[in-house]
């Protein structure tokens, strides 16, 4: 059984279908790829499937069950979580209280350790705080802990939102363009960890533009254009369909 | 917290303590006064300044708080410990049941809709609803709280409880911040959609929000009515909300040392400078809108960063 599917899942906003009856199926343990040209919907097909967005018909299914118009938090407790394409960190905040709040979920602590700390939220606070220092050191954020996040470099506050989806202890991340505005150096960087992250057991859907990470890194790609899907397979049967070819690059004119 | 703040609390507390002793009995009372309006001052900051919610309501749950306790005891009978309870479950079922069907408005909206709660509000205190509020003049006369045998009926002895319930507010407070509830409120107040994509519940923690800054808010009420043995719709009117609104933003969102030095200003400072009369205002007014301009995070503004050491050492 895959892990998520999407069945015939269609989202209109006024009169323009973002996503035309979307059928994809996601394995466990892989790293799977959406690419397609701007405006292709992308990014709506992660919206509804972290609940940003109620589809207008069809179905998500994660792990046999049916989460389609589900909250938000609800989904994300389900164990998918996601990042931004436009980062979206607590920016005034510190970078091991913005982890902090992946662990919000985990953290056992009711409403009422908001107003009493019973000898559980002591118990419970340290765990949860060594586990953000786990994260902080598995993405080399250590030092970083008491820094601001909204001040930190670009790369990093990529890092420290990557960090934040996996303390959450998600069985799906999503990744939103997780590459851009990087160089090429923290792309490389990028690499190494996505594939530490699913080595961990997490399956990864992403989004990319760049085309040389895509291909490096994903197992199974869908190209989406105009909200539909016009391709799927291996990374290297996509990179010579002509399909695809065209959507991205135009149809080539025939000289008469 | 660290070695440096729990000494500035210290001194905090200790000069509250040690201030009646050097200050004759009208001093006394506008410091009792201060320590009430500082202590709705910090829950409205726990809805303004930490989830981020524009409420321009707050004297609600502070005025429920009081007429719970006087029309309790005066019109009923109860004594005033047995009113307590009421005075803190009231303004916490009031502020689920208003809060529930506005709390995904966004800033501004909600700014509105809670003013015309608070209008309607005091308009009910004003028409004598039930006929148990006592009109525009409200209720006179509130016996003073005994406990044990004891009678909190002098000046300092009232200035002492309501030492006791800020001493009891300042720790609910520091619990809220260093606790997992305290920074949902944060995590959703900064990126609402962040903190859904995570796992928190941002409707959940804005009516828990709004619950215990009611509840709060009501025990000051208590403490308020027997301060002055009476309670009028003046005193939780629309302008004492705005005046809340203004200690949070003026004194720094979220910084309880911000919210005190806030409250301060608006009320201790006024009378130090009571000759000047009328003029006083004037300045406060032009002090206000410098603090926003040079100060846009409040006199004292919150500090983050509040991890524990062991994260931060080898």
């Amino acid at each position: 059984m895959a892990l998520l599917e999407l069945n015939n899942v269609t989202k209109i906003f006024g009169g323009l279908v973002a996503v035309d009856s979307l059928s994809i199926s996601i394995e466990k343990g892989m790293i799977y790829g959406i690419i397609g040209p701007n405006g292709a919907g992308k990014t709506t097909v992660f919206n509804c499937i972290t609940g940003v967005y109620k589809p207008e018909k069809g179905k998500i299914i994660f792990k046999g069950k049916d989460i389609t118009g589900f909250s938000s938090h609800k989904i994300a407790n389900m164990g998918i979580t996601r990042t931004f394409q436009t980062i979206r960190l607590f920016n005034e905040m510190s970078v091991a209280e913005n982890i902090m709040s992946g662990r919000h979920f985990k953290s056992r602590q009711k409403w009422w350790h908001g107003i009493i700390h019973t000898p559980f939220y002591y118990k419970d606070e340290r765990a949860n705080w060594l586990k953000v220092k786990e994260y902080m050191e598995l993405f080399g954020l250590a030092r970083l802990a008491k820094m601001t996040a909204g001040s930190q470099p670009y790369g990093v506050q990529r890092k420290i939102e990557m960090a934040r989806a996996l303390a959450t202890e998600p069985e799906l991340l999503i990744l939103d363009e997780p590459a851009a505005g990087l160089n090429d150096k923290e792309r490389l960087e990028l690499v190494d960890t996505i594939r530490k992250i699913r080595d961990m057991g997490v399956t990864i859907l992403l989004i990319e533009h760049n085309m040389d990470l895509v291909m490096n890194i994903t197992e199974y790609i869908s190209v989406l254009n105009f909200g539909k899907k016009i391709a799927e397979g291996k990374p290297e049967d996509i990179q010579n369909n002509p399909v695809v070819i065209e959507a991205y690059l135009g149809k080539e004119e025939e000289d008469e | 917290m660290n070695t440096k703040n729990i000494v500035y609390y210290g001194i905090f507390l200790f000069s509250l303590i040690i201030l009646p002793f050097f200050l004759n009995s009208d001093w006394v009372s506008v410091m009792t006064t201060f320590i009430i309006y500082s202590i709705v001052s910090l829950s409205q900051d726990i809805v303004l300044g930490r989830a981020g919610m524009f409420d321009m309501g707050h004297a609600i749950f502070f005025g429920l708080g009081a007429y719970s306790t006087a029309i309790l005891n005066m019109v009923y009978g109860w004594p005033i410990l047995a009113t307590i309870p009421i005075a803190i479950i009231l303004p916490i079922v009031a502020s689920i049941i208003l809060a529930a069907p506005i709390i995904h408005l966004r800033g501004d909206y909600l700014l509105v809709t809670t003013i015309g709660f608070n209008i309607v509000f005091t308009q009910a205190l004003k028409n004598n609803v039930f006929g148990i509020t006592g009109g525009p003049n409200g209720i006179f006369g509130v016996e003073p709280l005994k406990i044990l045998g004891f009678v909190f009926s002098s000046q300092l002895s009232i200035y002492y409880l309501a030492f006791f319930i800020l001493l009891l507010t300042l720790i609910v407070i520091h619990n809220l911040e260093t606790s997992k509830p305290g920074r949902a409120l944060h995590y959703l107040n900064l990126d609402s959609l962040a903190s859904e994509c995570i796992g928190i519940n941002t409707r959940f923690y804005r009516l828990y929000s709004f619950a215990l800054s009611a509840a709060l808010a009501g025990l000051a009420g208590v403490v308020f009515t027997l301060q002055f043995s009476a309670v009028s719709p003046g005193a939780f009117n629309f302008i004492q909300s705005v005046l809340f609104f203004t200690i949070v933003l003026v004194g720094g969102p979220s910084s309880i040392p911000g919210v005190l030095l806030g409250t301060f200003f608006m009320f201790v400072v006024p009378e130090i400078f009571r000759q000047f009369a009328e003029a006083r205002y004037l300045v406060f007014g032009v002090a206000m809108i410098l603090i926003m301009i040079w100060r846009p995070k409040g006199i004292w503004p919150v500090k983050f960063g509040r991890i524990p050491n062991y994260l931060t050492k080898e």
